[in-house]
């Protein structure tokens, strides 16, 4: 009959084998860490807000996106993101995009210098325990037709809705919505109009597609100039 | 041992899993060249100073170096997964240089045993400098664009104001006006200053248009990142403390909300007419 080896014996054999194979040693320490990394990607961090706001200028889209991201553990976590951009042949890779870190009125602070990988832009951030940030991102894309889409989708991969997202149209004077695929409220802001909704517990399964035409000459009939 | 070697097959097959496909903000090529760079540098120096490895280290050479492949990789995926990996380089390059003066013969182990340990340290800063440095060009030119929305949302806001005030048609301001109805951050300095940019603001002759234009204070003249030579981003951060400039493009926008750019050097002034014919982002 085989011999019960105690608890003492075992931990006596595991430290003798570690200790006589510090190579092992190593490998289990990358192993944690890398593990952790990988895994940390997905684990704890949350999405849980967004606010963008889009100006459409004549064959010019610029969009401001301002996203919430929280770590609700106890350990740190790493955030590592790609930003995918509704490229298509009307619509060109985006020039002067920028990522920072950013106040809750939405101004930016530190920069984030973000790589480039397949046409997205890839950043990571280390969020600490219990930590919330808020990222902006700003880009501006040509569009050589009056219509442009702001992807909304990618919220899925979080499965999780988002707790609260505002969406934002500015159009430049002379121009005004053709079409939106979510129903948006109109408000008229000095010459320019501005289209707007906001949902809670939001879980979108089609992107944000809206288009706008020529409205003339347009002008405002009261203050502005 | 075949169990011990059946445990490190399975550590290897679970850290190789666990390699983040999706690693991004790698180092720039000379950081990883420097670090790659150790190895040989430290096998010349054994043979140079006529040193040699023990039997325990020949017997482990082919388990080491699949830890130091493992490093290198690591260490490729940059931001985030790179520091274990930077300080095992940094204890092996440091460790074989006192290892090189121990086992070396003759008066010049020392020496080469030094220059091991000191291209070690000057390899890992090399690379550590790779990672957390980047040009700021891009940054400060997406934003100028960002701050030119800002200003022309302060010129709508102000031209409504203007409007009301007086019951006629309104008019849009002055970077000045704009500044004393308080329609701007206090940040935005007086002379127009912000993050590196100078804005100035124009309106038409009775101001039922704007121009406005931002220009680099300082021109980034051949700020071009560095390559493959080891220490070239060391340098480069060297250059930088001397003032290597801001940003290369000119933007400007008019009250169409279009924003246009032109690298045309180092400027501080261009007319609406000039910059009207710039090409839009």
């Amino acid at each position: 009959m085989p011999r019960a080896y105690t608890a003492g014996e075992v931990r006596w054999t595991l430290l003798t084998l570690l200790r006589r194979n510090s190579d092992l040693l190593l490998a289990l320490v990358l192993t944690v860490v890398a593990g952790y990394a990988g895994f940390s990607a997905y684990g704890g961090i949350r999405f849980d807000r967004e606010r963008i706001e889009v100006w459409v200028a004549p064959g010019q889209v610029q969009v401001t996106g301002l996203y919430h991201y929280r770590n609700p553990s106890y350990l740190p976590a790493l955030l590592s993101l790609g930003v995918p951009f509704p490229v298509d042949a009307d619509h060109p890779q985006p020039t002067a995009c920028a990522l920072s870190d950013a106040d809750t009125q939405g101004d930016a602070l530190q920069p984030i210098f973000p790589g480039t990988k397949h046409g997205e832009l890839r950043f990571r951030v280390l969020l600490m325990p219990r930590e919330e940030r808020w990222i902006r991102l700003d880009y501006v894309q040509a569009s050589r037709v009056p219509r442009a889409t702001y992807i909304l989708r990618t919220t899925r991969g979080w499965r999780r809705p988002l707790e609260a997202g505002n969406y934002i149209l500015h159009l430049c004077p002379g121009l005004e919505l053709a079409s939106s695929s979510y129903p948006v409220a109109a408000e008229r802001e000095g010459r320019t109009m501005t289209y707007s909704f906001a949902r809670n517990n939001f879980y979108p399964d089609e992107d944000w597609v809206f288009s706008w035409r020529d409205a003339g000459t347009v002008r405002a009939s009261g203050s502005a100039p | 041992m075949k169990t011990i070697r059946k445990a490190e097959l399975v550590l290897w097959t679970l850290l190789l899993g666990a390699m983040p496909a999706w690693a991004n903000n790698p180092p720039r090529p000379d950081g990883i060249f420097s670090i790659i760079l150790i190895f040989p540098v430290v096998l010349i120096g054994f043979r140079l100073a006529g040193a040699k490895f023990t039997e325990k280290e020949q017997k482990y050479r082919l388990l080491r170096g699949l830890v130091f492949t493992l490093c290198v990789i690591l260490s490729l995926a940059g931001t985030g997964l790179a520091g274990l990996p930077l300080l095992v380089f940094l204890l092996y390059g440091v460790l074989r240089g006192a290892q090189i003066i121990m086992r070396g013969q003759g008066g010049k182990r020392i020496l080469i045993g030094a220059v091991v340990c000191v291209f070690t340290v000057f390899a890992v800063c090399d690379y550590f400098v790779s990672l957390a440095v980047f040009s700021p060009v891009p940054m400060n030119e997406a934003r100028a664009v960002s701050t030119l929305r800002t200003l022309a949302k302060a010129e709508e806001n102000f031209g409504a104001i203007s409007g009301q005030k007086t019951g006629k048609p309104g008019h849009y301001g002055t970077l000045e006006e704009l500044r004393n109805a308080k329609l701007l951050d206090e940040s935005f300095a007086a002379s127009g200053a912000q993050l590196g940019y100078l804005y100035s603001v124009a309106p038409s002759a009775g101001g039922q248009h704007y121009f406005i234009l931002a220009v680099p204070h300082v021109y980034a003249e051949g700020n071009v990142l560095p390559s493959f030579v080891p220490g070239a981003s060391l340098r480069w951060v060297m250059d930088r403390k001397n003032g290597r400039g801001v940003g290369r493009k000119c933007f400007a926008m008019d009250d169409s909300g279009v924003v246009r750019a032109a690298d045309v050097g180092p400027v501080h002034a261009v007319s609406r007419e000039v910059a009207m014919r710039w090409n839009p982002l």
